[in-house]
């Protein structure tokens, strides 16, 4: 369930641009892969749809597939086995876990005047998680389209029911955002974000281990996390055409919550066109700062009321940096196997690295390096 | 002015609201080109925002929105 990336979703909430339009009718269908150092191995296929129904409504559907390595699941379970928790040694308790999440969503925009209301729903499931979502947002521009505002509601409603235990639990999240958008010249754009989320439930991750020395003794113990948490953000982004062919995006995020996390995020991207425009290039690097959650320590020494060995709460540092390249279809003018006006060809590759102030519990690792490759393609239908 | 968050929190919006000028739709060459959009591919931003969404204690302020995992 937690341990590895098994799922990620985005509601499509209408992208910030200088006009209030449905989007381009496309199929999409990319290929994501992601490895670390801790042996995690996650491959993921997506596709989706989006298509006009009349002039002010577009529909979307959207499927992905996760599929993990053996190895991550291997491993996760035998710390299990450790605790005792289940009487398998591997496996989990059927001695089969399911490798395999399946995600499925859809959704519907509408144009209301010069307005733009989504709404967005989304079932995943896997063999030790479900979760429903529901998703809504309203944009409107004003001061000739100069500005938009646009709300955001996002409710999901999660069952937890790890293969290693005999509960079924419910984790409920609401949040809420809102964002500002404005043109600040013929080439420079801002946007503002606000952010509130409201987490109910479980919200700890019963894979996880907490190791209570006792002398010369240690006790395995699951985690105790509280079961609220507020959290919430606030980030501002730029947008600046520095020539014909190329800009710069800087953004800067400060979150924070009530088990005392706190965090800054600095992020720059460059592109540029190449080869006349067929050809977008894409630099990025993000740099991120955050203290540790109050109850999270390396060493226990007794049961405590929290008890937290989660590297996510940990102090820690990262730089991530992305390579992106955009291509468009009309650039391969000389092969008629990959020739297609209609086609966008995109690949990326990011490398991240993590440095926790603790060690990982199960790694034993402070520094995660992580690399994700991305290949996709777009066809505008 | 409770904190120091929302100090910064007024200064940012003060600063994109002061020196606003209007640009007419005419005008917006520049601003409609593919990499003058934010997000330009939200499905792609999604698998980023998730992946760090796991392996860090925030989330959200970034324009998108993640969810729907054990991630905690």
């Amino acid at each position: 369930m937690v341990r590895i990336l098994t799922l990620f979703f985005l509601l499509n909430l209408v992208s910030i641009s200088t006009s209030q339009e449905l989007s381009d009718e496309e199929i999409q269908a990319n290929f994501n892969a992601y490895f670390d150092n801790s042996r995690v191995g996650i491959v993921y296929p997506s596709v989706s749809l989006t298509k006009n129904v009349g002039e002010n409504t577009s529909v979307t559907g959207r499927y992905l597939v996760d599929v993990i390595s053996a190895a991550s699941m291997k491993s996760h379970f035998e710390v299990d086995g450790v605790t005792s928790a289940t009487s398998k040694d591997e496996g989990g308790g059927d001695n089969t876990p399911d490798e395999v999440r399946h995600e499925m969503g859809i959704g519907v925009t509408q144009i209301l005047g010069s307005s733009t209301f989504s709404l967005n729903g989304l079932y995943s499931t896997e063999h030790d998680y479900t979760s429903k979502t529901l998703a809504l947002s309203y944009a409107i521009p004003f001061a000739k389209k100069n500005s938009t505002i646009q709300v955001g509601l996002v409710r999901s409603w999660d069952k937890v029911f790890p293969q290693v235990r005999s509960w079924k639990r419910d984790k409920d999240v609401t949040t809420f955002s809102g964002s500002f958008s404005q043109i600040l010249s013929k080439r420079l754009i801002a946007q503002f974000d606000v952010w509130y989320s409201k987490n109910k439930g479980m919200l700890s991750d019963s894979y996880q281990v907490v190791e209570i020395l006792e002398g010369n003794s240690a006790k395995f113990l699951e985690p105790k996390h509280p079961n609220e948490r507020s959290r919430k953000a606030f980030g501002i982004r730029t947008n600046y055409k520095l020539t014909d062919i190329s800009s710069v995006q800087i953004g800067y995020r400060y979150y924070w919550d009530d088990w005392k996390v706190k965090s800054n995020t600095i992020n720059v991207f460059y592109q540029r066109y190449l080869s006349n425009e067929k050809i977008i290039l894409g630099l990025g690097v993000r740099s991120y700062f955050q203290s540790k959650a109050e109850f999270f320590s390396g060493n226990y020494t007794g049961n405590e009321e929290f008890l937290a060995v989660d590297s996510k709460l940990s102090s820690q540092f990262s730089l991530e940096y992305q390579v992106k390249m955009i291509l468009d279809g009309a650039y391969f003018s000389e092969n008629s196997f990959l020739y297609n006006e209609k086609i966008q060809y995109n690949a990326k590759f990011n490398f991240y690295h993590r440095k926790t102030d603790i060690a990982d519990w199960h790694s034993n690792y402070k520094n995660l390096y992580a690399y994700i490759i991305s290949f996709g393609l777009r066809y505008k239908i | 002015m409770k904190n120091k968050p929302t100090k910064v929190l007024l200064l940012l919006v003060l600063s994109t609201t002061f020196g606003c000028a209007t640009v007419q739709p005419w005008e917006r060459e520049s601003l409609s080109d593919p990499i003058m959009i934010f997000d330009e591919n939200p499905i792609d931003k999604g698998i980023l925002e998730h992946h760090l969404d796991y392996r860090e204690g925030s989330v959200g302020g970034t324009g998108g929105q993640s969810g729907g995992c054990g991630c905690g």
